[in-house]
């Protein structure tokens, strides 16, 4: 049997469900047996997004095109984006198809993969990537010879070959045997396969839990740090486009007459579709304006204030705000503290958007925080090893401004890159100085052992306090003190020390952890001690 | 040739013993706490005084106004002698101004008489420094219009080079204005600050940590000093003798001088800079 357009979606939406119900025992392969293991939820989120697609009908090409779109707007970690990779290259290739055979799923595959590769700087083997590799491979060979006409037989001889190469991930990948796992990713690709294929075998995977939209304004990952509602209404809503506004980016006009009227600007300017959300005092503006783009089909005006009685005294004001000037630069930084974004915004960071505790902000999020900067440049500070790609796709999108997008692992090295900045100096030298500035501080955090695990042959065990270097298990330690007298053993020449305490740190015992460095370290080190407010994280320390 | 006198403000930071030394007469500005009596700038104990700052006392201070400086010229040219006036900074205080005034003024009483007011366009110590570097030439016999015009001639030259501990008290004096808010206080983040060719105070870079801000003082001289070896530099400071030590090893390891001169932040732009200021004075190629 051949695949039409709506088969195909429900395959996809079979996966989605298989990776939610999934995603927790995702998160636990993570390799360092750090708290922040996020894979499976990213890589959920991600495909989640599909859920819009509700009830399709129409050819594979238009399913896999649109699937596309919206998972890349959605992506969140560098696992998300890859993924969304995967199924751009796979809607590349079925453009054109409206009933789809192994063979087109084989070439889909290779595209996908093909994709997915050139995202990812230093493609590593013993991920997900392998994983995908493995599969287009062994179905290129067989898909005309073996499975003609049989896409069930097809996934399912794909599965196996997936499931295989996963558990043969850590005889490549070293970290994995030793930590015991398999590799998370493409534990995730797995199960997006098996889904797939029980959708083939007419049992669709259900997800366990109501899938719930996250509502936007409680856990929104771009959220304004000023507790004042400046622009009163909360307006959104869809615009199914016009003729001769057709195609992608055809409408950014409306986007910038959105930022000139309030903020929080969500603008999704998509082929057939412009999806509008924006916060201002004037939403009748907001509609007389869709109108010119194309039929209104669903409207939301919510009336914020409303909702915070005690803030209905002030800003009474209608009046629309003069549009933001746009200035030559820009920032937007990822924190995942109050503490920490406060500080950010003290450098000059316009938009800050907040990581959150495993949300990992996802690319349309990086869009909007890029949107709603008035600036020519604007520089992104990812802050964490799993939110660049996101950020680099968010930059690919993005066509009226100029997107620049440093390798910030850390929030020490965000500051030393914004430290770095110089508005009295040209573009590119600013761009050199801040590249530099990345490596110029040394990153160190104190979190804990979600599980038991294994690090150059010392045992983790469960619960332990883990001291890490750049992102790299340093010691296991029973308790705090030791682990910072463990990490201290690396400060020893440093003049300037920063430490960050998290929201599960009172001042007090974070005040004596900065005593008992300069005891160890002397006089001539000099320490500041930060209130970040980060989760999982008790310490985030910068040394210079 | 007349003799000549060499006459300045308090806001010269100078001690007792370099005013006799350089044979100065002083006029003084005054300080006063909220709620106590105003005194002129020799008369306060300078620990008290941080003391009190540091208590979150409120300090303002006045400026000479010219009544004072006719009241101190008038002597010396009763007695037949010239005037040099170094003034206080014009973009910090009106003192130049009442100066400036006194001088006028006098010149039409006492035509025979030369009156020479300069805008030092400097502050503490290095209004101390230029005075010293007039004093210099004094002694070594040059006339009142050729130390004016040396003077004149270098004044751009002394750089001033410091930090302070919490830009809250140039603040409050209006000496900063609001906006040179320092990014990233909370950070432990220094400002590096000079003064500029206006004579008005101006951040020009941040530091990391009070000891990088030192050291960054330090570098500055280093880029920019004119022959250091030759030169006597001074470092005022608001009640912060070791940090002034500090630097002052620095600057011999990194660069060398002849000599180093040490010394307190006087009450009066004590008031405005606060405890933990720390200055560097010195010839430089340009500020």
């Amino acid at each position: 049997m051949k695949i039409n357009g709506t088969e195909f979606y429900n395959m996809i939406l079979s996966g989605a469900n298989a990776l939610d119900n999934n995603k927790i025992a995702i998160n636990n392969l993570n390799v360092f047996p750090v708290p922040d293991g996020d894979t499976g939820i990213n890589m959920s989120m991600t495909l989640s997004s599909a859920r819009e697609l509700a009830a399709f009908e129409g050819t594979v090409s238009e399913c896999a095109d649109k699937l596309a779109s919206l998972t890349l707007r959605s992506a969140r970690g560098n696992s998300g984006v890859i993924l969304s990779l995967f199924f751009r290259g796979m809607a590349k290739s079925l453009n054109g198809i409206e009933v789809a055979d192994s063979s087109d799923f084989a070439c889909a595959f290779e595209r996908g993969t093909q994709d997915a590769y050139r995202a990812v700087m230093n493609p590593t083997e013993g991920t997900m990537l392998t994983v995908m590799r493995v599969c287009a491979e062994r179905a290129m060979k067989v898909a005309n010879k073996k499975f003609r006409g049989d896409v069930k037989g097809f996934f399912t001889y794909i599965a196996k070959i997936a499931e295989d190469t996963l558990q043969a991930t850590p005889e490549l990948l070293p970290v994995l045997k030793q930590a015991g796992v398999v590799d998370a990713g493409g534990s995730g690709f797995v199960t997006v396969l098996n889904g797939m294929l029980a959708s083939l075998n007419n049992h669709p995977v259900v997800a366990n839990e109501p899938y719930i939209e996250a509502e936007h304004h409680v856990n929104s990952a771009f959220e304004a740090v000023s507790s004042d509602i400046k622009f009163g209404y909360c307006t959104e809503c869809l615009v199914e486009k016009k003729k001769e506004y057709i195609g992608e980016f055809q409408a950014s006009d409306f986007n910038d007459f959105l930022i000139s009227i309030g903020d929080s600007v969500v603008f999704v300017d998509d082929e057939e579709i412009i999806k509008v959300h924006v916060h201002t005092n004037d939403p009748g503006s907001v509609l007389t304006k869709a109108v010119n783009y194309g039929s209104l089909i669903k409207v939301k005006v919510e009336n914020m204030r409303k909702q915070h009685s005690e803030l209905l005294a002030e800003s009474k004001t209608l009046a629309t705000n003069p549009p933001k000037p746009s200035k030559k630069y820009g920032f937007v930084s990822v924190c995942m503290g109050s503490g920490i974004a406060e500080a950010f915004e003290d450098l000059g960071v316009d938009s800050v958007v907040y990581g959150g505790q495993t949300m990992n902000p996802s690319t349309q999020d990086i869009i909007n925080a890029i949107n709603n900067t008035s600036a020519e440049n604007v520089f992104v500070l990812p802050n964490n090893k799993n939110i660049y790609l996101v950020s680099k796709q968010a930059k690919e999108i993005i066509e009226n401004k100029n997107v620049v997008v440093f390798a910030t692992a850390t929030v020490p090295q965000g500051i030393s890159v914004m430290l770095a900045f110089d508005e009295d100096v040209e573009l590119e030298e600013n761009i050199t100085n801040m590249e530099e500035a990345i490596n110029s501080v040394k990153s160190m955090s104190m979190t804990y052992a979600v599980r038991d695990s294994q690090f150059e042959n010392e045992a983790i065990a469960s619960g332990q306090i883990l001291g890490l270097i750049e992102g790299k298990i340093c010691c296991a330690c029973d308790n705090q003190k030791d682990c910072m007298i463990s990490l201290a053993e690396n400060m020893k020449d440093a003049s300037y020390i920063s430490i960050f305490y998290g929201e599960n740190v009172n001042a007090q015992a974070a005040g004596k952890m900065k005593k008992l460095l300069e005891d160890i370290l002397g006089r001539d080190t000099e320490i500041v001690l930060i209130s970040g407010g980060q989760p999982l994280y008790d310490y985030i320390i910068s040394v210079e | 040739m007349a003799d000549y006198k060499i006459i300045t403000d308090s806001s010269a930071d100078l001690t007792n013993e370099m005013i006799l030394k350089y044979d100065l007469s002083v006029a003084s500005l005054d300080v006063m706490f909220d709620g106590e009596k105003s005194l002129p700038n020799d008369k306060v104990d300078i620990k008290e005084f941080y003391a009190k700052l540091r208590n979150k006392k409120n300090a303002s201070t006045a400026a000479v106004n010219t009544e004072k400086f006719i009241d101190c010229m008038i002597p010396f040219l009763e007695d037949g002698c010239d005037i040099l006036c170094l003034a206080f900074s014009s973009g910090l205080s009106s003192t130049y101004n009442a100066a400036r005034i006194a001088g006028e003024e006098l010149s039409e009483k006492y035509p025979n008489r030369k009156i020479f007011v300069v805008d030092t366009l400097c502050a503490s110590l290095g209004q101390g420094l230029l005075i010293y570097h007039a004093y210099l030439q004094k002694s070594a016999g040059k006339s009142i219009e050729d130390v004016y015009k040396y003077i004149e001639s270098i004044k751009l030259n002394l750089c001033h080079w410091f930090t302070v501990d919490d830009l809250f008290f140039l603040k409050r004096g209006g000496r900063v204005s609001t906006t040179t808010a320092i990014a990233g206080t909370a950070l432990g983040l220094k400002p590096v600050m000079h003064t500029d060719n206006e004579g008005h105070l101006t951040k020009v870079s941040v530091a990391k940590g009070r000891k990088g801000s030192i050291r960054a003082l330090a570098d500055k001289m280093a880029e920019s000093a004119i022959d250091p070896h030759e030169q006597t530099i001074f470092i005022s400071h608001g009640d912060c003798v070791e940090d002034a030590e500090y630097l002052a090893s620095l600057i011999q390891e990194q660069i060398g001088v002849k000599e180093i001169v040490i010394s307190y932040v006087g009450p009066v732009i004590g008031a405005h800079s606060g405890p933990g200021t720390l200055a560097l004075f010195f010839l430089g190629k340009e500020r």
